[in-house]
């Protein structure tokens, strides 16, 4: 795990598909026993998720700080996967297994008063990504994996000044690209 | 968009983003491009609006993170029907159930593990442990019943339902005291004893898996479960347990291996929360990777201080520190041990557990582990912990690491299966030894010129040798194969010492190895060996410690080096080889360096102890060559010291056995003189070893002590009390019956039992015992002239002839 995890890091990208279906596994199973635990918890902390798949997948005795920083970035790109899958598979479902078609049923509850359309913003997120990698990853980092601006900066390696300015960008981008004013 | 033109589109946005609207619009209108304003206009214009947008994280979605945990569970497994969703856990979930045959109906859980949760080898596993499981069969566990196959292909298990409240719970609502609160943890560890006498391990105890029936009966749930739960993922096995991180022990979040030391811990953390109502390391504000950090890394709360409702002592503090250390080699060596403890405190007794700078220990203490299982995977562990240090020190390459990591594993698991498959433990042990030096012989391959490695591979060979035949502690009888591989670490280290003359540490290292090849050489009675291997070492640290006289460490080898040479030299009631003035003069130089480190720091109980067998030997010696004076004053100094050590350190065995056998030897030289006083002092010995054998009826040590006394007994009252000394003989071949089957061969043995023969005249199977032993190399000149006696003037009946 800490090897795919530095040769990751380092510029393998075949490491990232080794380690998906690793850490896809464990956060499922993290999300289950959360959701199902007896602390009668019914709001999920990414951080917590991902903290504690982390724990459990990696080998706390070899792993860096830096390590725990790709980590989370690889939990961030599959929280972002499974959220989507999901709304997917549920719209799949309301269509009785028909085509993708209009995306707003794919809404997901959101614990605020707005709902988002999660689709909407992956295909958003992917076309910032064209132009933009590095505010696509915060944005992963941020909403996905549920990081702090100082964790982000640590885990991309840049300073929480410039994660700061990114996001404020990245964000309004995203909104004007999901919903139009 | 282009990423060239989306960096002007930002560099524009952030220019103007944070000044007041007014001057917005100017600093916007001198752009040249419009297109690009109309770009930054939307921006602004969605940052304005932008507050709540993503500003909670997606995890916090509830439809998509129920969907991601939650599967549904089917209506029926096999026989039995699902009736509704009791728990869940971090395989799966747990549901209600009934069989529902013709004949009878019986509830049960029924634990599900979720198809894909990581876990192929779950059912094969389970089908080779089934049988161990269920033959767990204690009113304390839960009953592993069934298990089989869900149409989904996902693993499930049948158990004994239990309805009751976790023991956390119970002792709120019931309001239980400390006293009852203990009360109830015991029955709580005479379960965990029972499954680890059944050699089986818990790994995840916790309240949630302990629960408390309507009549106040503790129940363990999930015994064994986690064993199954062992991910066949290789890679990542180690990280992979499923663990609970507040009760989980250090070694298990490390990744290191799994014993019942282990359970000792998580059922220290139990009691802990069960008295204090906290738990060992502060949790609140902690992420669980922070907490996993404490358990590894921090000094525990002590519960006296943190307990909420009434007041604890420190005594009681000690017990739950011991069992929460973080290194498994020095928490309660059994959970049977750690109960024993609670039973004192109850009782009012003195307890074990000492605060944790309590230095003072014995050989023999390490003797009375009672799960030999154990004590053998621990040295497996510290091999293999060790040499995985160094490695990953040495900067050896990630790949070998890994391989050498992924060995580690399969012997650890396999160790545990095969443990797990037999009665007794001896197969898997000689697995864990076949497996451990296939590995060595791997890593001596890839670096044979790496003094790093050469000198762990040195370390380990040592370790290997101690699992395959030290005397003294859990063995494997493999006594030959324990001197190859002494003789292997000697070889390593006598290399290594030719390339790096005047390494002290090499030094000092080598004559501990010739020490153990001498210790397991003596114990099978080849003294002159054991002598010249004594003798190498003596060789070595003399003039170390001429050069430096006050190191402890040298001065105290050397002082045993002397001792034990002359001991297989002549020590009048060892194998030896009847040398008694040449073991003196050995007794004399050990005894000289022993005062010299005593006078060092004259409080050390450990110092005084070693004085008092130096002393000991000293009177030995000196009462078989005649020198009743001062033999007697020997053996007046070395009682003395027995005898405080023994009130300071009153659970010490090993003082108390010294002490007995000081006396007895001491009766044996006043015996034609002082009968009364011989028998008085033979009456007190008796009578601590009595006492020692009872107090631990398990302790083969004891058992052997008392039979070696008994023979003593038997020859001194021989002469004027023949009734008795039957007694005594009688007394021992049970015994010694008993020792031989378990450890045949041993040089220290086969003379008292034989003689024991003898006394009741059965010569026939005297002879056998000697002749044997003879011939595997036993030099004892006691089994010798005992033979000599036997055999030679033994006369054919007479015949009447005419």
């Amino acid at each position: 795990m800490t090897q795919l995890l530095a040769a990751w890091s380092a510029g393998d990208s075949s490491a990232l598909d080794a380690l998906m279906p690793l850490v896809y596994d464990e956060l499922r199973q993290v999300a289950g026993r959360q959701l199902a635990g007896e602390r009668g918890a019914h709001t999920l902390q990414a951080t917590a998720l991902v903290n504690e798949a982390f724990l459990r997948l990696v080998d706390q005795t070899r792993a860096s700080f830096k390590d725990r920083a790709h980590f989370f970035a690889v939990s961030a790109q599959i929280m972002r996967r499974i959220l989507i899958d999901h709304a997917r598979r549920r719209l799949a479902a309301k269509r009785g297994g028909g085509l993708e078609t209009v995306s707003l049923e794919g809404v997901l509850e959101w614990p605020g008063k707005e709902n988002l359309d999660v689709l909407l913003l992956d295909e958003a997120l992917t076309e910032l990504a064209t132009f933009d990698a590095r505010q696509s990853r915060i944005v992963e980092l941020r909403f996905f994996a549920g990081l702090g601006v100082e964790e982000t900066a640590a885990a991309l390696a840049i300073s929480t000044a410039t994660v700061k300015r990114e996001w404020r960008v990245a964000r309004a981008w995203l909104l004007n690209r999901i919903r139009p004013a | 968009m282009t990423p060239e033109r989306w960096e002007l589109v930002k560099e524009l946005f952030e220019k103007v983003v944070d000044v007041p609207p007014a001057e917005r619009s100017s600093l916007l209108r001198a752009a040249a491009d419009a297109e690009l304003v109309r770009e930054v206009e939307g921006l602004l214009e969605a940052d304005a609006r932008s507050e709540s947008f993503l500003a909670m994280p997606a995890g916090s979605l509830l439809g998509a993170m129920e969907a991601i945990g939650r599967w549904r569970a089917p209506e029926r497994l096999g026989p039995y029907r699902l009736l509704g969703e009791i728990g869940a856990g971090g395989m799966g979930t747990v549901h209600l159930a009934e069989r529902d045959d013709d004949t009878f109906r019986m509830r049960v859980a029924i634990k599900i593990v979720r198809a894909g949760a990581g876990s192929q080898g779950l059912l094969r596993r389970f089908v080779t442990e089934r049988q161990i499981l269920a033959g767990l069969e204690h009113p304390g566990i839960a009953r592993l019943l069934d298990g089989g196959s869900a149409p989904d292909g996902g693993p499930y298990l049948v158990m004994e339902y239990v309805e009751g409240l976790p023991i956390d719970v119970h002792c709120t609502r019931r309001r239980l005291s400390v006293r009852q609160r203990i009360e109830l943890f015991r029955k709580v560890c005479a379960a965990v004893a029972y499954a680890h006498q059944h050699l089986v391990v818990h790994r995840d105890l916790k309240p949630g898996n302990i629960l408390v029936t309507e009549g106040g009966l503790p129940k363990l749930l999930d015994f064994g479960i986690a064993t199954l739960f062992q991910p066949g993922r290789t890679e990542t096995a180690t990280a992979l347990h499923a663990l609970t991180p507040g009760y989980a022990s250090p070694e298990q979040i490390e990744g290191r291996g799994v014993a019942t030391t282990s359970d000792v811990y998580s059922l220290g953390v139990v009691l802990f929360e069960l008295l204090t109502g906290a738990l060992p390391y502060r949790t609140e504000g902690r992420s669980p990777l922070e907490l996993a950090r404490a358990v590894c890394e921090e000094q525990p709360q002590v519960p006296s201080a943190v307990a909420k409702g009434e007041a604890l002592d420190a005594d009681l503090d000690n017990i739950v520190l011991m069992a929460l250390r973080k290194d498994p080699a020095r928490r309660h060596p059994s959970v049977e041990s750690l109960d024993d403890d609670l039973k004192r405190y109850l009782e009012g007794l003195p307890v074990k557990a000492r605060p944790d700078t309590f230095t003072y220990r014995t050989g023999k203490l390490l003797k009375r582990k009672r799960l030999a299982v154990a004590a053998a995977l621990l040295v497996a562990l510290s091999v293999l912990g060790g040499v995985l240090a160094t490695l990953h020190e040495a900067r050896i390459a990630d790949r070998r690491f890994r391989e050498v990591h992924r060995l580690a594993n399969a012997l650890i698991f396999e160790l545990h299966d095969g443990i797990q498959g037999i009665t007794g433990s001896t197969r898997a042990r000689e697995l864990l030894v076949k497996r451990a030096l296939e590995y060595l012989a791997m890593l001596s391959r890839e670096a044979p010129d790496d003094p790093a490695i050469q000198k762990d591979l040195a370390a380990a060979y040592e370790k290997i040798g101690d699992i395959q035949g030290r005397p003294g502690i859990a063995n494997l009888g493999q006594y030959e194969a324990a001197l190859r591989s002494y003789e292997e670490s000697l070889r390593l280290r006598r290399k290594l010492l030719a390339s790096h003359p005047g390494d002290e540490e090499l030094q000092k290292a080598i004559a501990a190895s010739t020490l153990r090849k001498g210790h397991v050489l003596a114990d099978r009675g080849r003294l002159t060996e054991a002598l010249e291997s004594y003798e190498e070492g003596t060789r070595i640290l003399e003039p170390l410690h001429t050069a430096r006289p006050d190191d402890p460490v040298v001065a105290r080898d050397l002082g045993v080096l002397h001792m034990l040479s002359g001991d297989v030299l002549g020590h009048p009631h060892r194998p030896s080889l009847g040398r008694p003035e040449e073991a003196l003069e050995r007794y004399l130089r050990g005894h000289a360096i022993q005062r010299r480190l005593l006078s060092a720091d004259p409080k050390s109980g450990e110092r005084r102890h070693f004085l008092a067998s130096h002393t000991g030997r000293l009177a030995a010696a000196e009462g078989a060559l005649g020198r009743f004076d001062d033999a007697s004053r020997h053996f007046r100094e070395a009682t003395d010291l027995l005898t405080a050590l023994k009130a300071e350190f009153p659970r010490v065995g090993s003082i108390r056995s010294d002490l007995a056998f000081l006396e007895t030897a001491w009766a044996g030289l006043l015996v034609e003189s002082d009968r009364d006083r011989a028998l008085a002092l033979l009456a007190g010995a008796e009578a601590t070893l009595e006492e020692l054998a009872a107090r631990d009826a398990a302790n083969a040590a004891a058992r052997e002590d008392r039979a070696a006394l008994a023979v003593r007994v038997a020859d001194l009252v021989s002469p004027f009390d023949p009734a008795r000394a039957r007694r005594e003989y009688e007394r021992a071949i049970p015994l010694y019956a008993e020792i031989l089957a378990g450890s045949p061969g041993r040089a220290r043995v086969v003379y008292p039992a034989a003689r024991a023969h003898a006394g009741l005249g059965e010569r026939s199977a005297a002879v056998a015992l000697l002749e044997d032993a003879r011939r595997k190399g036993n030099q004892d000149v006691r089994a010798e002239a005992l033979l000599a006696e036997l055999v030679i003037p033994f006369r054919p009946p007479l015949r009447v002839t005419r």
